[in-house]
């Protein structure tokens, strides 16, 4: 099965309430994260998405992600869903609880996951400071095959110059990152497909200090086919009798 | 840069507004809306906090037979305080837009508890 990025879109925004993507073409049964993130509110404001097509919604269970401490100068929060309805005219919204705040939203489709139980490991993580936010290491994979997807964002007062992945693995795509504070806040998303076992990080490299929040998720796509056919796999053993012939 | 709508007058008791449509150069791929807010100097722009809007952005690619919704936003009036400074003005970017040659884009204000008396900026780049 085919397992790539489809397509990622933005939209942030100063002193409002709520922000919603631009309407997109989705594909039902793909995977569909979102990164929302929100500056200079409150530790117990609570971030919540919704999307055109009344999917439902499940928060990265290491998210929400503050530093800053209880008026955080960043909050980074993941969510995600397999969709049970994709089509033409689709649109994802961020929605802050307290409202008047800063909002910025990544909205990345994945076409290959698996249809059911999808969210592997996760890991969350903040920075006071750094050139080279982190989520930590997520536990073990439970399986190779996933679907890696990370985001960051910084304190609104800071202008990030330049934002890239910190390991080669992984990519931001188009419309994946805003280095500036022009609008809003800056951040990033990237993301890895991976058929390698082990624990995983998102790691970014911003060209300027910041607070920065930083979650990763890990998620999962079906398993390659075991091979039924094992016996043409592989070379047969040559067996040689005791007067050196070859048994046929 | 583009300059599509430069800072019109909005004035809406309850109900909407729309502003445009107006030509989306070629090529350009972000819209950015400002709408101007209240502050200490500005003390008749959407002074008050219950009045709410919603701004929505529209693109077409077919002469404005179709409205593609290319982002929104919902807020609430009165001053906001951002980076230690009143804000001056809302402002959303959104990307990407809808590729098309010939496109256009228009901007619809609905507002509850008004009135609403500010204006709206539109650039693209």
């Amino acid at each position: 099965m085919n397992v790539d990025h489809v397509q990622t879109v933005n939209v942030n925004a100063t002193s409002v309430t709520s922000v919603t993507s631009v309407a997109i073409t989705t594909t039902t049964g793909n995977l569909v994260v979102l990164g929302g993130s929100i500056n200079r509110s409150t530790s117990t404001d609570t971030l919540s998405v919704s999307d055109s097509k009344t999917n439902t919604w499940t928060q990265n269970p290491s998210s929400p992600v503050n530093v800053g401490g209880a008026s955080p100068l960043a909050q980074v929060c993941q969510f995600y869903s397999s969709l049970t309805s994709g089509g033409s005219g689709h649109t994802f919204s961020l929605t802050s609880g307290i409202g008047g705040r800063d909002l910025q939203l990544f909205v990345s489709e994945f076409v290959g996951p698996v249809s059911s139980g999808v969210q592997d490991q996760s890991s969350g993580n903040s920075d006071t400071s750094t050139k080279t936010p982190t989520s930590g290491a997520t536990p073990n994979r439970n399986q190779a095959q996933e679907i890696l997807v990370a985001h960051f964002s910084a304190d609104e007062g800071t202008n990030l110059q330049s934002i890239s992945p910190g390991a080669a693995a992984f990519k931001i795509p188009s419309n994946g990152s805003i280095s500036s504070n022009s609008v809003a806040c800056p951040g990033a998303v990237e993301y890895q497909i991976t058929s390698l076992e082990g624990t995983d990080a998102g790691t970014f490299v911003n060209g300027a200090s910041a607070p920065c929040a930083t979650v990763i998720g890990t998620y999962k796509t079906p398993l390659p086919p075991i091979p039924t056919d094992d016996f043409h796999k592989f070379p047969r053993p040559v067996l040689r009798d005791v007067r050196g012939g070859f048994y046929p | 840069m583009s300059v599509l709508i430069d800072h019109q007058a909005v004035n809406v008791a309850t109900g909407s507004q729309d502003l445009g449509p107006v030509n989306l150069p070629d090529g350009l791929s972000t819209l950015t809306i400002r709408i101007a807010r209240c502050t200490t100097p500005t003390p008749t722009i959407w002074p008050d906090v219950a009045t709410s809007i919603s701004v929505g952005l529209f693109v077409s690619v077919d002469n404005g037979a179709n409205w593609i919704a290319s982002g929104s936003l919902t807020s609430t009036g009165g001053i906001v305080v951002r980076l230690g400074v009143e804000s001056p003005e809302t402002v959303m970017d959104v990307s990407p837009l809808p590729v098309g040659n010939g496109r256009q884009v228009k901007a619809t204000v609905a507002v509850q508890n008004g009135p609403l008396v500010s204006n709206v900026t539109v650039e693209a780049t």
